[in-house]
């Protein structure tokens, strides 16, 4: 027993402790021969692509690397300071000091930038982006002011879309960098003239389209790069929204009221916001002012809104320019009248409420909304030069998610959830893996997703995943979330450091989406096809004068 | 020499077979994990972040508050990352077993809220039907037996340093 009782570890009791340890071995070994299994499935299906074509310069802009230094600061302007003005406010890293670090922002690199001015029609835009500024910013009432006397380097301009072209071409000449929301423009003669303003005017431009920099189309662009779809000859694109506010009828805040109201609030500078309509002399509404993008006057609906966001990650991906022609249709199917509800206390309640709460009534400070734009919209694009046709629809009463797709003789892309690459039952290229059931043909080839990965990775075999469908407000840099809108904006303020025009979306990918959408606004208007004339830089129909008189003229019609 | 009768009073009186199915029960767990934490390290840039942003249920609230403070996130990772691969080593190896065993159970826990199978919660696909018990739920049970019967003793490390 005294033997026994040796102190330190006999070798019976290290084999006990150590039987495991095998099992370790083993898990390693195994992990090993799964990589090269998945190495080699994935390489069979990655071999069939053809060389990069390098011929998409979108992908080159992709990620930019600013030279510069950023020591020096930047001092912008804000003009249009509603909800989209508010939010880019907010991703240039002015907010209320009171408020937490927005998401998407918590660790962006600081932009180093300096709010010198706002500008706003309507009062309390400019008392909040005041507040956000944390005091730095000087209050303008008229866009004139602002460029003559403000200390700017440069501005971004969130009015509607009226005023896009006229505030935008006197940035220009005035010697401001510029960064426009989308829609470039409300009119096809306003693009042309922006257009030459900007070029004119040497300026850094970017246009508002920061769905660009979602990190799924870095994986878009590859798959129609190396030729994973063939030829692709269809792509379709939808918007489906279900809401009031998703219809635009935003709320209307409690207080407003024009300038020369005989009581109540006086907020609200409606002559100025109609003056730069074809309409000057419109009585006060706060339906167009709150609503602006249900009538003519101040934007175009659907295509100016919705459609562009589609059209504008296609050219990107596609590299396409501007349509042969375009076809469109539509009309006033469901929200044809928007009533504004207030409690029984006086307390507006929200478009999006339902059902209304007991004791509502009708608020008497809000005349009925009747929009003069589509709820129900289709148009169809053709490019006859790359065998290619674009059909997009939208519908306003209708949630479901239909998403973006490319169709090729070869394969189908999905870019909804992440980007889907499936192998048509048909393809030639896969036909062997398909035989071989390396490819199946019901589930996806090549799946790209964001949970994993720098951003994205290629998962060739089917494991859990958990997708995130935030496009347009977030996507991942480093595995970290992070604000498109905020990516979009310093893809700007680091060509401004480096005196680069070659912004993600420049000028003439701005011109090309603008007349892309007015192309179908005039189509739809004229009731007819409409053409672009590349030699002669024209937009062409086959009728006369009704766009005209819509949007440069009197009353509109639909 | 290592004391066998202080380990037989650890652990109680089993047969063979006994320690053995609990043995295997405590490597397959193991093995779990320790997969599921290597996966995560070697795809570069992994991040928790936009599982959390996808909870459904009764106790999304929790993960919302997780996923609006970076620094909760950033201690997500880290335990995925490390975490997950640390118990699994260590639950293979018997090393630590049953702090091992205890924040497997309590990974397991956040888990199962995450996704909990309830009535009117809308889970994230997964294979197989679940009504309140789920996988999730039978391997965190399997963890809280591991626990209480300590077989890191039996069959590894921590058999080095029990005390006489």
């Amino acid at each position: 027993m005294s033997e026994e009782k040796k102190k330190g570890i006999g070798r019976r009791d290290f084999l006990k402790a150590a039987a495991t340890t095998p099992v370790v071995g083993a898990f390693a070994y195994s992990v090993h021969k799964k990589g090269q299994h998945d190495e080699v499935a994935r390489e069979e299906i990655f071999s069939l692509g053809k060389e990069t074509s390098g011929t998409n310069p979108n992908i080159l802009k992709r990620n930019y690397q600013r030279k510069a230094s950023a020591n020096d600061r930047i001092k912008i302007g804000f003009i249009g300071i509603g909800g989209r003005g508010n939010n880019h406010m907010y991703n240039c890293g002015f907010w209320p000091e009171d408020e937490e670090t927005p998401r998407g922002l918590e660790e962006t690199e600081d932009l180093n930038l300096e709010c010198t001015a706002v500008c706003d029609l309507y009062e309390p835009n400019l008392e909040r982006a005041v507040k956000n500024s944390r005091g730095t910013a000087k209050i303008y009432r008229t866009y004139q002011e602002l460029l003559a006397e403000a200390d700017v380097d440069a501005v971004l301009i969130a009015t509607s879309d009226n005023a896009h072209a006229p505030i935008a071409i006197a940035a220009a000449e005035a010697g401001k960098h510029v960064y426009v929301e989308k829609c470039m423009t409300r009119t096809i003669e306003e693009a042309f003239a922006l257009r030459d303003a900007i070029k004119k005017a040497g300026v850094i431009f970017q246009l508002g389209h920061q769905n660009r920099n979602s990190n799924r189309y870095d994986s878009a662009m590859e798959v129609v790069d190396k030729g994973y779809l063939g030829h692709i000859n269809l792509i379709q694109c939808y918007t489906n929204r279900n809401s009031p506010s998703g219809a635009w009828c935003y709320n209307v805040p409690k207080e407003h009221g024009t300038l020369d109201a005989a009581s109540g609030a006086r907020n609200l500078d409606w002559k100025q916001y109609q003056a730069m309509t074809p309409n000057p002399d419109r009585p006060y509404d706060p339906n167009r002012f709150f609503r602006w993008r249900c009538y003519w006057d101040y934007g175009t609906g659907l295509s100016g809104d919705l459609l562009t966001h589609e059209l504008d990650v296609i050219n990107m991906v596609m590299n396409l320019g501007i349509p042969a022609t375009c076809t469109a249709s539509g009309g006033i199917y469901y929200f044809k009248e928007f009533q504004t509800w207030m409690t029984a206390e006086g307390e507006p309640i929200s478009s999006n409420t339902y059902p209304l709460p007991a004791g509502a009534q009708l608020r008497p400070d809000v005349p009925v909304c009747r929009r003069e734009v589509p709820d129900l919209f289709q148009v169809t694009y053709e490019w006859p030069d790359k065998d290619l046709t674009v059909v997009y629809n939208a519908t306003l009463a209708n949630e479901f998610g239909r998403g973006q797709i490319y169709f090729g003789d070869e394969g189908t892309m999905d870019v909804t959830h992440g980007v889907d690459v499936y192998a048509d039952s048909e393809s030639k290229l896969y036909r062997d893996l398909i035989k071989s059931g390396k490819v199946r043909l019901d589930e996806p080839m090549v799946s790209y997703r964001n949970v994993a990965g720098k951003g994205i990775e290629a998962i060739t075999s089917a494991t859990a995943r958990w997708t995130v469908a935030k496009g347009l407000l977030y996507t991942y840099r480093g595995g970290r979330m992070v604000s498109t809108t905020y990516l979009h904006l310093k893809n700007w303020v680091d060509h401004i450091r480096d005196n680069n025009h070659d912004t993600m979306c420049d000028i003439d990918g701005g011109f090309q989406e603008a007349i892309t959408a007015h192309m179908s606004t005039m189509s739809l208007l004229k009731g007819c096809r409409t053409r672009w004339d590349p030699v002669n830089q024209k937009v062409t129909s086959d009728l006369e004068d009704q766009y005209e008189e819509v949007m440069y003229g009197s009353t509109a019609k639909v | 020499m290592v004391n066998e009768s202080v380990i037989n009073q650890k652990i109680g009186k089993y047969t063979g077979f006994q320690r053995f199915f609990l043995l295997l029960m405590r490597v397959t767990i193991g093995w779990h994990f320790l997969y599921e934490g290597y996966v995560k390290m070697v795809s570069t840039g992994w991040s928790a972040a936009g599982y959390l942003d996808a909870v459904p249920g009764p106790f999304a609230g929790v993960f919302e508050y997780m996923i609006n403070h970076a620094w909760m996130v950033k201690f997500a990772d880290a335990m995925m990352l490390y975490g997950l691969t640390a118990i699994g080593l260590c639950l293979i190896l018997g090393f630590f077993t049953r702090i091992a065993a205890v924040c497997a159970a309590a990974l397991l826990l956040l888990f199962y809220i995450s996704n909990p199978p309830f009535i009117g919660v809308p889970f994230m696909p997964g294979e197989g039907n679940y009504l309140f018990v789920n996988k999730n739920l039978v391997e965190l049970t399997a963890a809280m037996v591991l626990l209480v019967f300590p077989s890191g003793l039996v069959w590894g490390l921590d058999r080095l340093f029990v005390k006489e």
